[in-house]
Formats: structure tokens, C-alpha cells, sequence
């Protein structure tokens, strides 16, 4: 499983770098970034998964530790890639100046109100930008945690259970 | 074996993740340095910084346009104290546009922040030479770089050159509070005090009836104590 982990966290460093750039350049695109890097590094590791056999799905409890250290791994190398595309790598003084909300970062996304879909922008800091950052990681950690693995086949036994109960 | 829907559906998620990767690749340079210009004046220096560096990059812009995002970027770096970013931008400036005064009263300026008091005077004189040759422009604005070589001599404790510019600056720009703060410091050291002490008051009234600042600590400690230097 640790290889599963290490593989997974590469993937995430690669797609977090380049994440990081295109954001520091486009803004913060909220729900849409994170659901699209996300099924990113689910795509790329459910290939290596389904190059493994047998396949060895983790239990619930480690594929959300899994999980955990994939989104650790991606938003470190997010705010590395972030201070790559900066004229001058600064990315922490970047992030602390926009959590202190001494400075704002360009978010835009969808949200939908009272049965409209609507689009919004904006220069976003502070506590605003911590919940929608956090939306945007629980979307990640969602999909990190059920997207990677492939589905299994039923085993004999279940399959005759399943048979059985038919009948 | 099974393919999960998810999985067949990531080509998709890629060329969503393309075509927002060719959106934000697809930049006007020359609105981006009006956005960072704008930026700026609301005092978000490192949107300013991020959109003169997207337009340097990708915007295809080249001589004023560039010469400008350059300038913008080094204005914001110069705001957040980093200096040695801001003089990177502005060498690139004077390089770019030698005739440009600008280039050389912003790196004067950043110059004389380092306390490189020279080199921040031979910036400054070389902006002069092409903005105001004769020393008979009745610009304002120039005020503010009069003022600025007033205090490069002040570093060099020049206080009689330093008088003369700053005095030239008060001409220019009467309303500009820093120059007789400045002022008050050369008088000073001429000791002639009571003008000193007249000069800090002026400069904190001054301070004192815009809305949007207040004098700092710093001002009304140096007030109080050429007043009592005066009294003594």
C-alpha cells in the first residue's frame, strides 16, 4: 500500500505543480480546480491500480488516510507551483497575505441561488477565501477517496449469496 | 473489466482543463497593464505585481506598454519594500527607454530607500537633465522628486543643497506635506530652529486635513520635540 501512496503522491506533486501555475496566472477557479485536478490524479492512479492484480482495495479507513496525504502532498506542491509562475518565488508571503486578508486573490466560479445558476468573480481574502478553498479541498478529498480504485468483481462466495438470494 | 463511468468520462475533464488552460493563455497585454495600473491605485500590490508580470509574459507587449508593466511592477514591489525586485524592474527601464525620466526618479527613489545616497542622486539629476533641463518647470509633480534629491543631500549632509530643493519643491508643490517634513530636517541642521518648528507644523496640519491620513506617531514625537527645543 505504501507504494500505492508514493505513486499517488508523485501524480499529485506533477498535477499540483502545474495546478498552482495556471492559478497563480488565471485566478482561483472555485470547486471546478479541485474537481478537475482531482479526477486528474484519480484517473492516472486508477491506471496504475488496474495494472496491479490482484487488485487490492484499501479499507474505508485507509483510503481516507490515502486520501489525506494525496491533498497534503497537492497543496504543497500547489503553492510551490504558484511561486513558479511568480516574478519572484514568494508564494508564502502571497498565501499570508491573502489569509491575513491584507490582500486578495481572483476567484471566480458557479453558484446557484434561490434556483438561478449564476457565474461570480472577484478578489477574494480572509476568511471568505479559507471557506471557499476549503470547499474546493472537500470536493478533492471526496474524489481522492472514491475515485482511485477499481471496482472489484464480486467474489465467488458473494456472487452465490447474490444468487442465492434471487432465487 | 468493468469501466467505472468516472474513469471514461476523464478525456472529458481534460479538455474542460484544456480549454480553461487556453482561456487564461489567451491574454491582452495592454489591458492587463491598465488592470494593473488600477490595481494599484487600490493598493493590491500583488494583483499589481500578478497582472504587469501576465501581461510581461504573455501579453506580446513591447516598448511604452512594456516600458509601463515594468514600471507598474516595480511601483508595487517598491511599496512592499522589496527593493531589490523593484531596482531588477527599473534597470530594465532606463535600459529600455533611456529618454524616459521616470525610470530614473522611480529608481532614484528606490536608491535613496537603500540609503545609496550616490547613486540615488545621479538617478535623480539624470531625470532632471530631460524633465526639467532649465530648472523653470512649474510641473507639481516634479515636486515630489525636488523633494526626493533634498534628501539624498540630506544623507550626504549637505544641508545647504538640500535646502535648495526642498525649497524648490514647497514652490512647486505647496501642498505636499513630506516636503516640509523634509525641510524641517535640513533647517535643523542649519540650526535655525524656529523655521524647523514652522515647518513640522506645517507639515502636520497639512497631514492632518487630508481625510485618508493621519500623522504618524513619528511626526508628532518630532513636532513636540522642536517645540520644546524652541522654548529652551
Amino acid at each position: 500500500m505504501f507504494n500505492v501512496f508514493l505513486v499517488g503522491a508523485v501524480i499529485s506533486a506533477v498535477i499540483g505543480l502545474a495546478a498552482g501555475w495556471v492559478r497563480y496566472w488565471i485566478g482561483f477557479c472555485v470547486i471546478i480546480q479541485g474537481a478537475i485536478a482531482s479526477a486528474i490524479i484519480a484517473w492516472l492512479l486508477g491506471k496504475f491500480l488496474k495494472r496491479r492484480t490482484p487488485p487490492a482495495n484499501p479499507s474505508g479507513r485507509v483510503a481516507l488516510l490515502l486520501a489525506f496525504g494525496w491533498l497534503a502532498v497537492f497543496w504543497a506542491a500547489q503553492v510551490y507551483g504558484l511561486g513558479l509562475a511568480q516574478p519572484w518565488f514568494d508564494p508564502w508571503g502571497y498565501f499570508g497575505r491573502i489569509l491575513a486578508g491584507d490582500a486578495r486573490e481572483m476567484a471566480f466560479g458557479l453558484t446557484q441561488t434561490g434556483g438561478w445558476t449564476r457565474g461570480f468573480s472577484g478578489g477574494f481574502g480572509g476568511t471568505f477565501w479559507i471557506i471557499l478553498n476549503a470547499l474546493d479541498s472537500l470536493i478533492m478529498y471526496v474524489f481522492l477517496f472514491r475515485l482511485p480504485w477499481p471496482e472489484v468483481a464480486p467474489q465467488p462466495a458473494e456472487a452465490g449469496v447474490q444468487e442465492g438470494g434471487e432465487q | 473489466m468493468n469501466r467505472s463511468p468516472v474513469h471514461s468520462h476523464v478525456p472529458l475533464f481534460l479538455v474542460l482543463l484544456a480549454t480553461l488552460g487556453a482561456c487564461g493563455c489567451v491574454f491582452e497585454g495592454d489591458k492587463d497593464v491598465k488592470y494593473a495600473w488600477s490595481a494599484l491605485e487600490a493598493r493590491e500590490y500583488d494583483q499589481a505585481i500578478r497582472l504587469a508580470t501576465r501581461a510581461i509574459r504573455f501579453g506580446g507587449i513591447a516598448g511604452e506598454g512594456l516600458s509601463s508593466a515594468l514600471e507598474c511592477r516595480a511601483t508595487a514591489a517598491l511599496r512592499m519594500e522589496q527593493l531589490g525586485h523593484a531596482l531588477e524592474d527599473l534597470d530594465r527601464i532606463v535600459t529600455l527607454r533611456p529618454d524616459y525620466a521616470g525610470g530614473y526618479f522611480l529608481r532614484g527613489e528606490v536608491r535613496l530607500r537603500q540609503k545609496d545616497y550616490d547613486p540615488a542622486l545621479a538617478d535623480l539629476n539624470q531625470g532632471f537633465k530631460i524633465a526639467d533641463p532649465d530648472g523653470k518647470s512649474s510641473n507639481q509633480f516634479l515636486g515630489k522628486r525636488y523633494a526626493h534629491r533634498g534628501v539624498a543631500w540630506l544623507g550626504k549632509k549637505d544641508a545647504e543643497q538640500a535646502l535648495a530643493d526642498l525649497n524648490h519643491a514647497v514652490a512647486l508643490d505647496p501642498n505636499r506635506a513630506e516636503s516640509y517634513y523634509f525641510r524641517s530636517f535640513a533647517y535643523q541642521r542649519k540650526k535655525m530652529l524656529p523655521e524647523a518648528l514652522a515647518d513640522m507644523e506645517a507639515a502636520v496640519k497639512l497631514h492632518d486635513s487630508s481625510i485618508f491620513s493621519i500623522p504618524s506617531g513619528e511626526w508628532l514625537y518630532r513636532l513636540e520635540q522642536l517645540r520644546s527645543k524652541v522654548k529652551r
